[in-house]
């Protein structure tokens, strides 16, 4: 009797206790999903989890995915999701796909916050620190992904102008060769009052520092003054290698993008063509192609094809950082690099813009986040008939990287 | 002890001061062990206006009585009302010894001391607990810990003395919650004067609303207040504490009056000095300063930047017991404080790189003039205002370039254009206050009560940053908030006193003009709001039965965004100046239960609360980043409990719990009944003390005490979203242990107190822990005549 009572009572107990551990924490992820998505939830926490489809159904991070520290960056290095941002340190965290799902595989801690990523190769990825004011040292970090360590560390001021009250503020990294190509904007450093942290009053050029690979040495900047600095804060990556090995910059001339004054030069694509070290005689005038719209960001769908987030309105400051926009400003168009001429996709709303511009580029199609104060989904664009489906809804804020792992 | 018989504390003033005899009584109340009687009141029973409260050694005097014989009714909370008859004879005056017995089922009871009985009778429909410091003078405890031991009261600290400090009461927090000091909202005092820091021996009670707030506390509290008043009687005195516990922290206290009997002029000094190093150890992993990686295992470094020094002077003059006047104050208050920090206080988690160098500051100065009289041109009128100003200095300063790291080293000019949190800054900030309020009372007679309350609050904000260009466009001219709020209340009760209700109504007016700087810091909009709002609300108690009371209020609150709330702090909390007012409807029902058989006493006190709040303000910390934000809809309901077992005087058994459901209330959210983020929920306290009177020596006393304190795991973030990797703050399971020695009946007391003495490592805020076992020992000496 005594017995049979204490049964039903351990009984009892595991079940409340049960319940209770349910409500505490729900079940992972079952089957290992092939796509990973980091996304904002609706309470400003951002999420990264693996969706089964970006094409259909809707992604919601309740119950779902790894709880992030802090507003993060996503980017995907190769076989790994790397997530960085800043709680009480700059930290960043690997995350990849194994037998029993999505895995934190490991994190670091970086004095600086970092701001550029680049993959080098299926072992390394190199990272950019930087201070958001001031004349500093940045601080380029060869990370290794396979324990998310730090193998070593350089220093470099990239471009400096104290007399301009100016420093470089990384937007793109790209190794090719021997040399590792750094994309940057000249920004104000806070220290002049006449120039405020942020400010860009010396913008009507394209620059990238060029350092050798795999030393870091520093070698030497580049320009061009065809068209103004190259990408922009947080940006997709401004240096975009294409199948022949030439390296394409992207330059937005935009208020919206963040360039205060605003650029006279016209924004563009340039390139530096696979072996050299200096732009070549290529400049794709978007702006005119475009008949007035300016890049935000780009990426690229391969063939010659750049799928570019671009902007008409260009009137206020950094108004693109508004995937919640309730006045949104943003447009998708395929740009081909080849022909110069640009087509504007269809099936896409006017949307609000991102730090950067979240894709995935999967089997001939690139999957971008379309947001706005309303809703968020996924888009899939077909860059060679520049059309777009609606694909899976988004229960949050707007998506913030998706990968394929 | 002998010899010094005054009137100390008036309930009721004497207005017609016509004299009918030359007679007077002097007499001192006891208990039944001998012990003074504190506050008994003392009636004729012929004439209820002539009565007086028994001092703090149960002496009372009765003045300018008829001659011949007179009944004198003395009654007191917790004692058996007694009258007794006395011959008042010419030239000369009647001394008494009066014994009162203990009526122990009525102990519970609220005894709110050196208050009009009409103001009593409005506070009595409210949910009151009160605490009676004069048992906790000797304790080396600070008030936070005090005030968590009344269920319902939680209390969050970042670390040690000085450090962020936020109290919560019912499941609502921050500036929801109110403390008054003298009814003047403590947050004007600033942070050198807080609930965290305020020493025990300069207060003479605390009271605890829960809920519905009585209109002459002249703030939008929206979840409770809680009133600090400091010592109020008409004699001289002098109270000197020091304590000494470990981190090298220190504070002494210094509470004197001197009073002249025949004039009326008084004077009160009230200082205290607070210093700690709160250089305990915690255990991190240490980063490795190559690969960027936390170690495996933890290390135990000592915290090396965190010291904190807080002093205070405050000295008040004026009259008392004048025709013109029952207290007359005029005032003068310099406080200022020094604070190193540590790590930013709105990080989550312990960082890796400590702060070596940032400092914050204040210093103030306040003046203020107090006013009060019963009976103002009529007798049943009473008249009570304030009148504060407040000038503050603010000073951050975040310039080193150097990177610490958890030894105390550090790696020189690492950023030498950038500071320790962020940007650098070296920042200045002028706040200038002017409160007022005032507080008119009429009885009609004993059963209707009529009272109305004025308050105003204009702030301004004014300030400069040598490095970053935001604060200075934020702060190069003036940012204004002016609060108003007219109140009106009436109470009425039953003739036997065994219900009472207060209904009440306020009008807030606010009106904010603020700058916005843009993007790059440099230009800036202005904003301007305006807004008003009508509460209401009533409160009722009910006894059912001589053990049984029954308590239930309701309110339509209102909340306007607090300075901070608004303007940030110009270095971590960032300015949301279009915050819009928190709007809610409070219900709280309670009821209290005890029985006596013998010398036991038990009692059961249960509240039930619903709190329906819109745009609520939420605090979202991200480092230099952090902000207050309105969360659409947010309900709390709880149930807050406290049991007592008493044997006697000697043994006494305290529980008080709280659970809160205060959780997501926006059906259109997808955390639609989610519990809030970062918010306790369930928490609960035993306290259990033993006293041994005549220890050693009869007119000494030793009191063990144990308090032992927890506080279940919650979340950090929002509980459903997101399912691995969740930042949980650990459950919290804390005991102080305290031996208290008082000797020659409290003149000279010792303390002594082990605090978090089972070492338990607790962190109330994500991975910042706080510190482990410590001890400390105070020193006490009292004396008044």
């Amino acid at each position: 009797m005594k017995n049979r009572f204490l049964t039903q009572l351990s009984i009892g107990v595991c079940v409340v206790l049960t319940q209770f551990a349910c409500e505490k924490e729900s079940d992972p992820v079952a089957a290992p999903a092939q796509f990973v998505v980091g996304m904002e939830a609706a309470t400003e926490t951002d999420v990264l989890l693996s969706a089964a489809s970006l094409t259909e159904g809707t992604i919601s991070p309740i119950g779902q995915g790894f709880e992030q520290p802090a507003w993060m960056l996503f980017y995907q290095m190769g076989n790994t999701v790397v997530a960085t941002g800043y709680s009480s340190d700059n930290e960043m965290t690997g995350y990849r796909m194994q037998e029993d799902g999505l895995t934190a595989i490991g994190s670091l801690i970086t004095e600086l916050g970092i701001y550029a990523v680049t993959n080098v190769d299926d072992n390394t990825m190199l990272a950019m620190g930087v201070t958001r004011a001031g004349y500093e040292d940045r601080i380029l970090y060869v990370i290794d992904k396979n324990d998310m360590s730090i193998v070593s560390r350089t220093k470099t001021r990239i471009d400096e102008r104290q007399a301009e009250g100016l420093v470089a503020w990384p937007t793109g990294l790209k190794v090719r060769g021997g040399q590792l190509f750094v994309a940057y904007y000249l920004m104000g450093s806070g220290e002049d009052p006449d120039i405020p942290a942020f400010a860009t009053p010396n913008s009507n050029q394209a620059r990238v520092a060029v350092y050798s690979y795999p030393s870091l040495t520093f070698e030497k900047i580049i320009t061009d003054n065809r068209t103004s600095d190259i990408g922009n804060y947080t940006s997709e990556p401004s240096l975009i290698a294409v199948e022949n090995g030439d390296i394409y910059s992207f330059s937005t001339s935009s208020l919206a993008s963040g360039f205060a004054p605003t650029p006279t030069n016209p924004s563009g694509f340039l390139k530096i063509e696979n072996g050299a070290t200096s732009f070549s005689d290529y400049f794709f005038d978007f702006e005119d192609k475009s008949g007035g719209y300016k890049i935000n960001n780009a990426v690229y769908a391969g063939n010659g094809k750049m799928v570019v987030r671009m902007v008409q309105e260009d009137t206020g400051l950094w108004a693109t950082y508004n995937p919640k926009s309730d006045a949104p400003i943003c447009s998708i168009a395929i740009a081909d690099l080849h022909t110069k001429t640009v087509t504007k996709v269809a099936g896409v709303p006017l949307h609000g813009g991102e730090w950067g511009m979240s894709n995935l580029v999967h089997n001939g199609k690139v999957y971008l986040n379309i947001s706005d104060s309303e809703s968020a989904a996924i888009y899939e664009i077909d860059p060679t008939t520049a059309t777009a489906v609606k694909g899976a809804s988004i229960e949050g804020n707007w998506v913030k990287g998706i990968f394929a792992l | 002890m002998k010899g010094f018989q005054y009137i100390f504390m008036l309930l009721f003033m004497v207005f017609a001061m016509a004299a009918f005899g030359q007679g007077s009584i002097k007499g001192k109340v006891i208990d039944a062990n001998g012990d003074p009687v504190i506050g008994a009141t003392v009636v004729l029973v012929q004439n209820a206006e002539k009565g007086v409260v028994s001092d703090i050694n149960g002496n009372f005097m009765l003045q300018k009585l008829a001659l011949g014989t007179l009944q004198l009714r003395l009654s007191s909370i917790g004692y058996t009302t007694k009258i007794i008859a006395v011959e008042v004879v010419a030239k000369g005056s009647s001394e008494l010894e009066i014994l009162l017995e203990e009526n122990i089922e009525q102990l519970q009871e609220i005894l709110i001391i050196g208050k009009s009985e009409a103001t009593i009778t409005r506070e009595q429909a409210f949910a009151v607990e009160l605490i009676e410091t004069k048992k906790l003078n000797n304790t080396s405890n600070d008030l936070g810990q005090v005030l968590k031991r009344i269920s319902g009261v939680n209390i969050r600290e970042s670390g040690g003395l000085g450090s962020n400090f936020n109290l919560s009461l019912n499941g609502l927090s921050g500036k929801r919650v109110r403390s008054f000091i003298d009814g003047v909202p403590m947050d004007y005092f600033g942070s050198s004067l807080g609930l965290n820091n305020f020493p025990v021996n300069l207060i003479s009670s605390v009271e605890v609303y829960k809920g519905a707030v009585p209109i002459h506390l002249s703030s939008d509290a929206l979840g409770g207040a809680i009133n600090i008043s400091t010592t109020n009687t008409t004699e001289d005195y002098l109270d000197v504490s020091y304590a000494v516990s470990s981190f090298n922290t220190h504070r002494a206290a210094i509470n004197a009056q001197a009073a002249n009997k025949k004039n009326g002029l008084v004077f009160k000094l009230k200082s205290f000095y607070n210093h700690a190093d709160n250089d305990y150890p915690i255990d991190i992993k240490l980063l490795d300063p190559n690969t960027g990686k936390l170690n495996e295992t933890s290390t135990t470094v000592t915290r090396f930047h965190d010291r904190y020094a807080s002093k205070m002077v405050w000295v008040q003059s004026g009259v008392v017991n004048k025709p013109f006047a029952d207290a007359l104050l005029l005032g003068a208050l310099y406080s200022a404080n020094h604070k190193e920090i540590q790590q930013n206080p709105y990080a989550t988690g312990t960082t890796s790189f400590p702060v070596g160098e940032a400092t914050s500051e204040e210093s103030k100065w306040l003046y203020n003039l107090s006013y009060s009289k019963r009976g103002l041109f009529w007798k049943n009128l009473n008249f009570k205002t304030h009148q504060v100003f407040i000038d503050a200095n603010e000073e951050y300063r975040d310039v080193s370039p150097h990177r610490y790291d958890w030894h105390g080293g550090f790696q020189a000019n690492v950023h030498p254009t950038t500071g320790e949190l962020g940007r650098k800054s070296h920042f200045f900030l002028n706040r200038i206050n002017y409160l007022s309020n005032a507080n008119l009372e009429y009885s009609i007679n004993d059963r209707h009560v009529l009272a109305v309350n004025h308050s105003l609050n204009r702030l301004k904000l004014q300030g400069e940053d040598a490095f970053q260009p935001q604060n200075n466009t934020q702060y190069s001219t003036p940012n204004t908030v002016d609060k108003q709020i007219y109140a009106a209340s009436y109470t009425n009760k039953t003739p036997n006193n065994s219900w009472s209700t207060t209904f009440f109504s306020k009008l807030y007016q606010y009106k904010l003009k603020a700058n916005k700087p843009d993007y790059n810091g440099v230009n800036s909009n202005y904003f301007e709001s305006s807004k008003d709002g009508i509460g209401y609300g009533l409160a009722s108690a009910v006894f059912v039965s001589e053990s049984i009371q029954i308590k239930g209020s309701f309110e339509r609150a209102f909340r306007f965004p607090e300075s901070e709330e608004l303007y940030g702090d110009g270095l971590n909390i960032i300015p949301n100046p279009e915050l819009k007012a928190e709007k809610s409807n409070n219900f709280n029902l309670g009821w209290r239960w005890n029985h006596s058989s013998g010398v036991k006493t038990y009692g059961l006190e249960m509240n039930f609360f619903v709190r329906d709040t819109e745009d609520y303000i939420r605090f979202k910390p991200q480092l230099t980043r952090s902000i207050f934000i309105n969360e659409t809809s947010v309900r709390s309901n709880g149930i807050d409990v406290t049991s007592y077992l008493h044997f006697g005087k000697q043994l006494q058994i305290t529980f008080g719990g709280t659970y809160t459901n205060l959780r997501n209330n926006d059906e259109n959210s997808i955390v639609y009944k989610d519990r809030l983020p970062n918010e306790p929920y369930l928490m609960g306290n035993v306290t259990v003390s033993f006293s041994q009177p005549g220890f050693l020596s009869k007119k000494n006393t030793l009191t063990v005490l144990s308090t032992n304190h927890y506080v279940h795991d919650f979340y950090l973030k929002y509980p459903t979203v997101a399912g691995q990797g969740k930042s949980v703050i650990d459950a919290q399971f804390t005991t102080n242990l305290e031996l208290i020695y008082a000797v020659n009946s409290g003149k000279y007391n010792v303390s002594f107190l082990v605090s978090n003495a089972l070492d338990a490592v607790v962190f109330d805020n994500f991975q910042q822990q706080k510190p482990g076992r410590a001890f400390g020992v105070k020193a006490r000496y009292f004396i008044s005549k």
